[in-house]
């Protein structure tokens, strides 16, 4: 009898649970089928225009709220509908919506990329001497006097101006341009130079027909690059496009390309981006300008030759570069 | 006579304290192997994979704060799992 009540017991206790976990469950209708396909398809056209990428967060959060969202619907009707009344506050589908618009505006304020313009006027003074520095900026948020925005007592400047300096020695002025998801380091040197004496005329050297000096040409140029990545900015086309004038100029020319990483991440992992890194400019390069296969090298040196303090912001800008040298 | 239903309420208790390890034990794991991928550098190196996993575990750890059944919680565990694994395997192959 005891036995036979604990069997009973049992087995309403398992009926129970099953129905519990059987309740859970409900079959979706068509239309809630097509409102959350409909969402994926949206993700899917996002993700086939980079947001992957460029929001990396935000898409994230708009894949996992659309998971979330089917598992609500199949979990509670008035959940999963809630989306047709006008409260739809909280509802798992609309938050994945939300997230991936949100995306998409992240990856439009992203092709923005803050530039600033930085003069000096005249760029050379005698001691003593003035110039004038000018700039202006354009995507930016703010513009700071220094290299690093976050340094405590870092000076904001107005988003164009002009400033007079009167430095004693040669000094660069750094600008950082700060825009809403990078900044841009400009900087603009004034050089101070004892004025040229005009020296008298010298007396006639007597003539003597010597050959022609043998200038060597040779041009070096450096592209930054954004955390992690190794797409070319806009921002340093006209530095590339004066290697492809002098590659014009000389068809003959060897260039030789290096790229380099910042010091974040694993070893491995900058080297392969710093010959990413070069690879993309080389390919740059041969779609500019006809270039024989031997007349072009390049190679990744991932974070092993920093030119700059790797603790800074901006070290860390001037770190994610390309070498290019073209003789 | 009040003998099996002593034994059947330890049997019970002891069930849901198992199940309840269990999740809170899984859910240690998936955020260990998150840190990980972290200190390996994966948020340079693979940034998708790494907020999908963060993702994934944060909507785990609602479900299983909401009561909701074990294998809700381990749906999105897994996935929060896998992208840990794919985030940290990018910070081995240095291929982004």
């Amino acid at each position: 009898m005891r036995n036979r009540n604990l069997i009973l017991i049992l087995t309403v206790l398992v009926a129970a649970f099953l129905v519990a976990g059987c309740g859970q469950m409900r079959q979706l209708t068509q239309a809630e089928k097509d409102r959350l396909d409909n969402i994926a398809g949206m993700l899917e056209m996002a993700e086939a225009k980079g947001a992957k990428e460029c929001a990396p967060k935000e898409y994230a959060v708009a894949k996992a709220d659309l998971d979330s969202a089917r598992l609500e619907c199949t979990q509670s009707w008035e959940k999963c509908n809630a989306g047709e009344k006008p409260a739809a506050e909280g509802l798992k589908a609309q938050q994945s919506i939300d997230a991936l618009f949100k995306a998409l505006q992240v990856c439009e304020d992203k092709k923005k990329i803050p530039t600033c313009g930085l003069v000096a006027e005249p760029d050379t003074i005698a001691p003593g001497k003035c110039a004038m520095l000018k700039w202006s900026g354009e995507n930016v948020e703010t513009i700071v006097m220094g290299p690093d925005e976050k340094a405590k007592g870092a000076e904001k400047l107005p988003l164009s101006g002009l400033r007079e300096v009167c430095p004693k020695v040669t000094t660069d002025y750094q600008m950082s341009c700060v825009g809403k998801y990078s900044t841009n380091y400009e900087t603009a040197t004034v050089t101070v130079a004892e004025p040229k004496v005009v020296a008298p005329p010298p007396a006639p050297a007597p003539v003597v027909v010597a050959p022609a000096p043998v200038v060597k040409k040779e041009l070096a140029l450096r592209v930054n690059f954004d955390t992690a990545k190794w797409n070319i900015r806009p921002a340093d086309l006209a530095e590339l496009q004066k290697g492809v004038q002098f590659l014009k100029d000389n068809p003959g020319a060897k260039i030789h390309i290096v790229g380099h990483t910042d010091s974040r991440g694993s070893e491995k992992y900058n080297q392969g981006l710093s010959e990413k890194r070069a690879e993309s400019v080389k390919k740059y390069l041969e779609g500019e300008v006809e270039i024989k296969p031997d007349q072009i090298t390049s190679e990744g040196k991932g974070e092993s030759e920093p030119i700059a303090d790797n603790k800074t912001k901006q070290g860390q800008f001037q770190n994610r570069r390309v070498m290019i040298t073209i003789k | 006579m009040k003998r099996p239903w002593v034994m059947l309420c330890a049997i019970v208790l002891c069930a849901g304290l198992v199940a309840g390890c269990a999740t809170a034990n899984s859910i240690q794991s998936a955020r260990k192997q998150l840190e990980a991928a972290d200190k390996a550098g994966a948020k340079w190196s693979a940034p998708h994979e790494m907020f999908a996993a963060e993702e994934y575990l944060k909507k785990a750890v609602m479900e299983a704060e909401e009561g909701s059944p074990r294998a809700d919680v381990d749906l999105f565990l897994k996935k929060s799992l896998d992208y840990s694994a794919k985030a940290l395997q990018s910070t081995k192959g240095g291929a982004k």
